[in-house]
């Protein structure tokens, strides 16, 4: 105590109070993170300009899809767009939306150096991570797997007997699930790791569409010139995340061509160990920053 | 004067570059194992397929978002704004800093995939491929650095703009509706890669004249809009 | 709302603009400026002249002291009036900069530049004969040449304060706007940018500095302008606006039901100095004891059956608004 050196301090009670409120833990708290980085990611609260994008996005995945379920319902016979035809073709519009909201999650809080405002509260380095990651995949299933539900249920709706027909193709609503949810987690988790290592939005976009864009280019390209080794050829696929998706998808849905005799185990392993290196890297990334 | 600095040595120049060299990756992977093509047909593949509709784009769309989206990014922009410099001269600096940083970038990238490829089998004379690529590069970068100087300062978000316009309109709709040809850089950049390639400099010189033309304007609407910017 | 009142308002200035002192040339003239952002009207308004010496915009946040000063820059344009600086408009002729330096209130700077090098630039962009020389001057002027070869990006709050009004007199402009300059510095810092302003002053440039801290603006600028919600509320000398404060703090708009027979009532009490009577039902009085008074208002109304609606301080928002600039 002070009093023995004979000097006057004093601490006043000025009536601050203690936090009194129930203390929610770390669940909470990665929850909260991740639905605030989906909210911003989407420009809500926002001003308009922030939300153009977005809905673009969100328009041009929806069109086909209800165009779709419109044929089907005035031309029962014509199959205008099947579910394979679907994943095949949101591969750009799906590596667009991840390029837009992965850079907008990480690259953001980097540029206004909120990372210590973070770390220094609850959230530690890895729940950070963890929340946005899953903020990323969940905000994906919004452009990967629900516009592939409606399409299902449109099409079971406009069949003669919808009750029957939607028990029928319950097969193919888990393969859409598997679909849409490895597209969305194994997209996502390339595309936030690309952009954990930037604070400018804009190049983190950039090197990740074009690293989509050029993985692919590159393993057609090492596969052509493997070309007499055609078991090695095979496996360039791994290298580019649209092959990979393209080969899920088409032994999913039964479409020999875009299936290329890989496997459905390998095309799933691969992004299984591509989703686990892009968390390795990240943990140890930010582990590491002060 | 100030965004060459900003860019050379800066992330957006080494960035272009890497860019500018993944075509002479390709060539290395064709060197190691040609797949019974010429190198001069990898070569016009390579620059149709890859440089032209996906990288010239990128490698121009990076520093030339930049070069006005980082400062208003940033609030730096003022520094700029209140000199005793035409609005003119403002645009076509950082304009001329955008070509400074593209031009240079893209030939290396188009001169080291041709020298890889040329050792590969049975190349021919070069020369002329490389002078053909090495114009429409050029010509594709001082289109494009214009239009995506003006998107900067009008969009937010250029650059995600600018990869939508790439690949969603020139990819995607170029394919299904002949029309968009018609406003597409890919098919004027093209043009004057095949008229310099096939020998038809009228065709060529055409090409080049509209994309100059487009570019002016272009720089033109930057001026006027940087006449008019409100900074907050 | 009664007229701005200003220390120069009962005789006419050459410009005929408040804020100058009688026969003062405007160096900055503001005429009828309002700027609105859709339906948030940030300042409205707004006329005033600013001459040459320190002048300090003072207001609480958010009253509109930056958005002022970035209109006097030319880097927002009023969404009514007019803006002239040296009687020449801003925003139309950028030539206008030779003469106007502005450290804003942004933070970021180019962080990979150093110092010298962001000074140095900003001297070539503005045709500087000799860039070096002028930067060198200018960094010595703020006492940062031992830091001057560090990257920005690692500057404390003071440094870039300090950097930034380097940059903003490198090219020795007539007109230097500081907004709120001294925020971040240390007392030592602090003190050699009042010197710089109080000299800067003295040399005749006409200085604009933004604060929101009264007594800090007090020991360089005598001639403040008052930005109350985004209008003038008091411009000229500010011991002479503080006196006038005074003299307001005694003013009591009342509105009852029956004014005139009200005022007559109060007339005859002793601590009711003068009553002047506004017609829509107002009257506005003065006393020497406003807490004497409160009380007897109501107490007179009763006794005369009048019925009291309202009664309150003239302006109380500028009174709360000084005292708090003024730190009480």
């Amino acid at each position: 105590m002070s009093a023995s050196t004979g000097q006057y301090g004093e601490i006043f009670d000025r009536g601050y109070l203690h936090y009194g409120g129930p203390r929610l833990g770390q669940t909470h708290a990665v929850w909260a993170l991740a639905r605030y980085s989906m909210a911003r990611a989407l420009g809500i609260r926002r001003p308009w300009t922030a939300k153009i994008i977005p809905m673009l996005l969100y328009a041009a995945v929806a069109i086909p899809v209800l165009i779709a379920v419109g044929i089907r319902a005035f031309f029962p016979a014509f199959e205008f767009l099947d579910y394979a035809a679907f994943f095949g073709a949101i591969f750009l519009l799906v590596g667009i939306f991840v390029a837009m909201i992965a850079p907008e999650m990480m690259s953001s809080d980097r540029h206004d150096r909120l990372l210590p405002l973070y770390f220094s509260r609850p959230i530690g380095r890895s729940s950070y991570v963890v929340a946005k990651l899953l903020a990323a995949g969940l905000l994906t299933l919004s452009m990967s797997v629900v516009p592939a539900v409606v399409l299902w249920f449109g099409n079971g709706l406009l069949a003669d007997e919808p009750v029957a027909a939607l028990r029928d193709s319950l097969d193919d609503l888990g393969r859409i699930a598997v679909a849409g949810t490895m597209i969305a987690f194994y997209l996502g988790a390339i595309a936030l790791m690309i952009s954990s290592f930037t604070g400018r939005k804009s190049i983190a976009v950039g090197v990740i569409i074009l690293g989509f864009v050029l993985s692919e280019s590159l393993s057609l390209a090492i596969s052509e010139a493997l070309r007499d080794q055609p078991d090695l050829a095979r496996w360039t696929f791994a290298i580019s995340p649209s092959r990979t998706i393209a080969a899920m998808v088409g032994q999913l849905f039964d479409e020999p061509d875009l299936a290329a005799d890989i496997p459905l185990n390998a095309s799933l392993g691969v992004m299984a160990v591509v989703i686990a290196i892009c968390c390795v890297v990240m943990f140890a990334w930010y582990r590491r920053r002060d | 004067m100030l965004t060459v600095r900003q860019f050379s040595g800066g992330r957006t120049a080494r960035l272009a570059l890497a860019l500018s060299l993944i075509p002479a990756l390709f060539a290395v992977i064709y060197l190691v194992r040609p797949w019974g093509i010429t190198p001069n047909e990898f070569l016009v593949d390579l620059f149709r397929e890859l440089v032209v509709p996906t990288l010239l784009p990128i490698v121009v769309l990076l520093p030339a978002t930049a070069a006005f989206g980082n400062e208003l990014e940033d609030g730096t922009l003022p520094y700029l704004l209140m000199k005793p410099v035409t609005r003119l001269r403002l645009a076509f600096g950082k304009y001329a800093a955008v070509l400074l940083v593209t031009v240079p970038a893209l030939l290396v990238g188009v001169a080291a995939a041709t020298l890889v490829a040329s050792r590969g089998p049975d190349a021919e004379d070069l020369r002329r491929l490389f002078l053909a690529m090495a114009g429409a590069s050029a010509a594709g970068a001082v289109l494009l650095g214009a239009v995506f100087l003006l998107v900067s300062l009008v969009v937010p978000r250029a650059l995600l703009a600018g990869m939508i316009y790439i690949f969603a309109w020139e990819s995607l709709l170029g394919r299904f509706l002949p029309g968009v040809q018609a406003v597409s850089s890919r098919e004027y950049t093209l043009r004057v890669f095949n008229g310099l390639w096939d020998g038809d400099s009228a065709a060529a010189s055409n090409a080049v004249m509209t994309m100059v033309v487009v570019a002016v304007v272009c720089l033109l609407l930057a001026v006027w809009r940087l006449r008019g910017i409100q900074i907050n | 709302m009664t007229k701005p009142f200003t220390q120069a308002s009962s005789e006419p200035d050459s410009d005929g603009l408040p804020g100058l002192a009688p026969g003062e040339e405007a160096v900055i003239a503001l005429r009828g400026v309002a700027k609105w952002y859709g339906e948030v009207v940030a300042v409205s308004d707004l006329t005033f002249g600013i001459g040459a010496g320190v002048t300090a915009l003072l207001g609480p946040n958010g009253a509109g002291k930056s958005t002022i000063l970035n209109m006097v820059s030319g880097l927002i344009a009023p969404s009514s009036g007019t803006v002239r600086v040296l009687d020449r408009p801003v925003r139309r002729d950028t030539m206008i900069y030779r003469e106007i330096g502005l450290a804003g209130e942004q933070e970021q700077l180019y962080g990979s530049l150093t110092g010298r090098e962001f000074v140095r630039l900003n001297a070539i962009l503005q045709k500087t004969p000799d860039p070096d020389g002028a930067a060198e001057n200018a960094i010595a002027i703020v006492d940062m040449a031992s830091a001057a070869g560090r990257a920005l990006g690692g500057y404390s709050k003071g440094m870039r304060q300090r950097i930034k009004v380097a940059a903003a007199l490198v090219h020795d402009p007539r007109v230097l706007l500081l907004d709120e300059p001294l925020n971040g510095t240390d007392p030592v810092q602090r003190a050699s940018l009042i010197a710089l302003i109080r000299r800067l002053g003295n040399e005749g440039k006409s200085v604009v500095v933004s604060s929101h801290v009264l007594p800090e603006v007090e020991r360089f600028a005598r001639n403040v302008l008052v930005i109350v919600n985004g209008k003038l509320a008091a411009a000229g000398d500010f011991r002479t606006i503080r006196e006038r404060m005074d003299e307001r703090d005694h003013m009591v708009r009342v509105r009852c039901d029956d004014p005139r027979r009200l005022a007559a009532a109060l007339v005859a009490e002793p601590i009711t100095k003068s009553i002047r009577l506004s017609g829509d039902g107002r009257f506005v009085a003065e006393t020497n004891d406003v807490r004497r008074f409160s009380l007897l208002v109501p107490e007179v109304a009763k006794r005369e059956g009048i019925r009291l609606f309202e009664m309150q301080p003239v302006d109380e928002s500028l009174a709360s608004v000084f005292s708090y600039l003024v730190g009480k």
